[in-house]
């Protein structure tokens, strides 16, 4: 609720400008070198796409030829494969068409280069518009009211009045125009992975086309198992990023997503601990949550020094929320006391993501491995240790509510 | 779309807080320590760093 209260503050704050007000100070989107305005409407049982180019050329068709347009608008069926250009999208209708097209042209020997290129790079949108922060997609009202806010309630600002407080105008190419508006500055960094995400798959899809297969099937456990790994990923990397940015922090803080408080420190500064005391006591965070701090308040931009830890205990005193942090790094920054900290949770780790996925390959390629084999491992019974038992027998004193029984 | 609208809304939103849109920038600038001024505080201290800070994206490149 605090979040809704933040956003009519800038609301607010719109409307007395009369223009709009960020909520994001980098762009929540990455854009790729290339994007083409694509539109997609029914035209009788097929579909008919008119994307315009960069330079402004408009290419069209119906069907197939919708598809080689594509390949057309992006340089060509080599170009769009090898670039994958950004779909600039400004309706929430043209992309499912744009994806049922797709399916309907995948086979090398009917289909010629350019459909074949377009059919792979819709598919390609298709799946990546799951992801969020993707650069394959740009939905622009959505992405829009991610990054800024009209003096409007929410849901109310259209995309003419968007149209009118970018400055974007109209005409054929006006969505590519407001796509570069969005897009403006400099993007969130963690988005990086995601962008990674993108360029992995569009390759897939390039290596099948021109291994004279179709894009879609079949496809590898393996691949399926990458392709869903990726999905999980975008959503936590997307909300790691956001809070990349001061004014999302800012707004964290009456979500429950930053903690910003005073950092105690002294003998316990010895034992790799901190303890932060904070007046809200509305934190997400949670005894064993990994966590990443750094002087200042969360609106100041994030100084390159900071400390990351454990949560390992919290409690309320006094009124006040106490965080004890420990397992910080015997080198490397610690608060004074006193000092006011951030505090949020540790954002996901590009290596780490990048390992995960290079064993997951690794696991699928082994011939004997119970991944590739799309076996579930045999149950193994061995003898459960002391303690084990011990935290079960406790566990027995409270229902799965976690309430005392009868 | 008015302003009118947007202060129903906002009066929908402070329902129950003691506050209305007229009321909401007294809110603002003496907060009571409850959520609801941290929150707006808050809020109009984002977008005055944002002003700021940020160019108006009319007639980005």
């Amino acid at each position: 609720m605090s979040g809704v209260l933040f956003d009519a503050a800038l609301r607010v704050s719109a409307a007395d400008t009369g223009g709009p007000v960020p909520r994001l100070l980098h762009a929540p989107v990455r854009h790729r070198p290339v994007a083409v305005a694509v539109t997609a409407r029914r035209a009788g049982a097929s579909v008919k796409v008119r994307v315009v180019a960069a330079d402004g050329t408009v290419h069209e068709g119906v069907g197939a030829a919708g598809l080689a347009a594509i390949a057309t608008a992006a340089g060509g069926p080599g170009d769009a494969l090898a670039t994958g250009p950004t779909a600039v999208l400004a309706d929430r209708v043209s992309l499912p068409l744009l994806a049922r097209l797709a399916g309907q042209h995948t086979d090398p020997a009917r289909e010629s280069a350019a459909v074949l290129a377009g059919s792979a790079v819709a598919g390609w949108w298709s799946e990546r518009a799951d992801h969020p922060g993707s650069g394959a997609v740009c939905e622009l009202l959505p992405v829009t009211r991610q990054r800024w806010v009209l003096g409007v309630p929410p849901g109310e600002d259209t995309a003419a009045m968007w149209r009118r407080a970018l400055g974007v105008g109209g005409g054929a190419r006006s969505a590519l125009r407001w796509h570069r508006a969005v897009t403006a500055g400099e993007v969130l960094s963690g988005l990086s992975v995601t962008a990674a995400d993108d360029d992995w798959l569009l390759e897939r899809h390039r290596e099948s086309v021109e291994a004279g297969r179709s894009w879609q099937v079949p496809e590898s456990l393996g691949l399926a198992a990458q392709r869903l790994r990726s999905r999980c990923d975008a959503a936590d990397v997307y909300a790691a990023a956001l809070l990349e940015d001061p004014l999302w922090r800012a707004r964290g803080v009456h979500t429950g997503h930053v903690l910003t408080g005073e950092a105690t420190v002294g003998v316990l500064s010895n034992q790799g601990r901190i303890v932060v005391v904070a007046d809200r006591l509305d934190t997400r965070l949670r005894v064993g949550s990994e966590v990443i701090g750094w002087p200042g308040p969360p609106i100041r931009e994030r100084p390159g020094e900071r400390f990351s830890g454990v949560v390992t205990a919290t409690a309320v005193e006094g009124g006040a929320l106490v965080v004890h942090i420990g397992s910080l790094g015997r080198t490397g920054y610690r608060p004074a006391a006193s000092e006011t900290v951030t505090v949020i949770a540790a954002p996901p780790s590009a290596s780490t993501i990048r390992s995960a996925r290079m064993m997951l390959a690794r696991l699928y390629r082994r011939r004997f491995s119970w991944l590739s084999q799309g076996l579930t491992p045999e149950p193994v019974r061995r003898d459960v240790p002391l303690d084990v038992l011990i935290a079960a027998a406790e566990d027995d004193e409270t229902n799965s509510d976690g309430r005392e029984q009868d | 779309m008015s302003a009118r609208t947007l202060t129903a809304w906002l009066d929908a939103v402070l329902a129950g807080s003691g506050w209305t849109a007229a009321t909401m920038r007294d809110a603002a600038a003496r907060p009571d320590g409850s959520p609801t001024t941290a929150a707006l505080a808050d809020g109009f201290a984002a977008a005055a760093r944002a002003r700021a800070v940020d160019s108006h994206p009319r007639g980005a490149r």
